[in-house]
């Protein structure tokens, strides 16, 4: 779709980041990918189902991601979702524009940051 | 005996959340979304156990009504949104200026201040970048507009309305959208304000013998008109690229419309009460907005494409 490829293009929203995050090295299913994002976050995230859900139907539309495989656990139908190459492409791009605005900042800080005093010196008591 | 901490988490398992999705998705995903809810709540407190119900609510409304961020529609009111409530803040300062100077400090004032302050600080809220604290300011000021008397309740209540159930997850927060909102807001908001100061200064006694200085009084006429226009304008010079989504594009395009039910600032004319007034003025917006969408693609046509252009928006 016209409007799904061209959202490719943009910047990720937070929830959709994580989830690419998520799915990065292995594909997981919905609850794993919660876990998974509560991890990455360092437990500061906890992403809601619903959240989940709504970020799994825009990237599968946008083809970013795909359904693995499916299986059965405990009687469940889990659906397993991976990356697509160009989820891949679009996670590297967003973690290349994340990674200059971090270095930007870092700059500027270090501009930024306090000099130490120039010390008086003295030859007071020297030869 | 359940205890207070898990009685709420069966109570939600026993709503019909199910029955909120639209069958076809239901079928397919259903079964799925309930067991990966189950494990997210299984240790859940209330708070959580009730957060998550609501967003997987919200999430089947979406999909029900196909307003969630993957439809054409939901996308049309994501683009939309910033600017409906860029307009409806520059609309509530106006409106809090009008009372703190016409009224004063008193019980009117008071009221015209709960009505438009959480619209003023939802705009705070975008400027921010924070999108949720937005939202619910705006659902603030419709429960507190719903209890009040309001000016103009239609305009507030369909913009409102319009922003609060447009996807968050599609919304553009990028700082340039930012800028754009928060500068059509400061564009409607403050000659307008000075239109107001202007009218109080000079307000007689005696309307029969009234005449404003020429340039106020052409101020007077054309503001009607002026939130409509302003937007329209942010609708043609909004910079756009070959991989701009036009379902955006077409979404500050809604946040006109609004602007049909009453043109008119508080101060100088009413809303359009009889049908053929709102005619006109639906005319006037949908022609504003004919010719800023001609002269944006007679502009797109004849611009050379520049390097750099079709280069990732992040908009």
């Amino acid at each position: 779709m016209i409007y799904g490829s061209r959202m490719a293009d943009r910047q990720l929203q937070e929830p959709a980041r994580l989830v690419l995050t998520a799915l990065a090295d292995e594909p997981r299913h919905g609850y794993a990918i919660l876990q998974e994002v509560l991890a990455i976050t360092e437990g500061r995230t906890r992403m809601l189902t619903g959240t989940l859900y709504t970020a799994l139907d825009r990237l599968l539309q946008q083809g970013l991601i795909r359904i693995a495989h499916e299986e059965v656990v405990a009687g469940r139908l889990r659906r397993n979702f991976e990356l697509t190459e160009q989820g891949r492409l679009t996670l590297t791009e967003e973690t290349q524009r994340l990674r200059a605005g971090v270095a930007e900042a870092e700059r500027r800080l270090a501009l930024g940051a306090p000099r130490p005093r120039p010390t008086l010196r003295t030859n007071w008591g020297t030869a | 005996m359940t205890d207070r901490h898990t009685s709420l988490p069966a109570l939600l398992r026993r709503l019909p959340l199910d029955s909120l999705y639209p069958a076809e998705y239901r079928a397919a995903h259903g079964e799925e979304i309930n067991a990966v809810l189950a494990d997210a709540v299984q240790h859940a407190g209330p708070r959580t156990a009730l957060r998550e119900w609501a967003a997987l609510a919200a999430h089947a409304v979406r999909l029900r009504t196909r307003l969630s961020s993957s439809d054409p529609a939901g996308r049309i009111l994501a683009g939309a949104a910033p600017f409906l409530l860029a307009g409806g803040a520059a609309l509530s300062l106006l409106h809090l200026l009008f009372g703190a100077l016409v009224a004063g400090p008193d019980a009117h004032w008071a009221v015209a201040a709960a009505q438009s302050a959480p619209w003023v600080l939802a705009l705070l809220c975008l400027a921010l970048g924070r999108w949720t604290p937005a939202r619910a300011l705006l659902l603030v000021a419709v429960a507190v507009a719903a209890f009040t008397p309001h000016p103009e309740p239609g305009l507030w209540a369909v913009t409102a309305v319009l922003v609060l159930i447009a996807p968050p997850d599609a919304v553009d927060l990028s700082r340039r959208s930012r800028s754009w909102a928060v500068g059509s807001a400061a564009a409607v908001a403050l000659p307008l304000s000075g239109l107001t100061v202007l009218w109080l200064v000079t307000r007689p006694e005696d309307y029969a013998h009234l005449v404003f200085p020429p340039l106020q009084q052409v101020m007077l006429d054309f503001s009607p008109v002026w939130p409509a226009l302003v937007l329209g304008l942010v609708h043609l010079l909004r910079p756009t690229g070959p991989d701009t989504d036009s379902l955006h594009t077409g979404g500050i395009a809604l946040a006109v419309l609004p602007w049909a039910l009453t043109i008119a600032p508080p101060l100088h004319r009413g809303t359009p009460t009889e049908a053929l007034g709102l005619l006109r003025n639906v005319g006037l917006v949908l022609a504003l907005l004919a010719a800023t969408t001609a002269v944006g693609l007679a502009r797109r046509r004849t611009r050379p494409d520049r390097p750099g252009e079709s280069g990732r928006p992040l908009a």
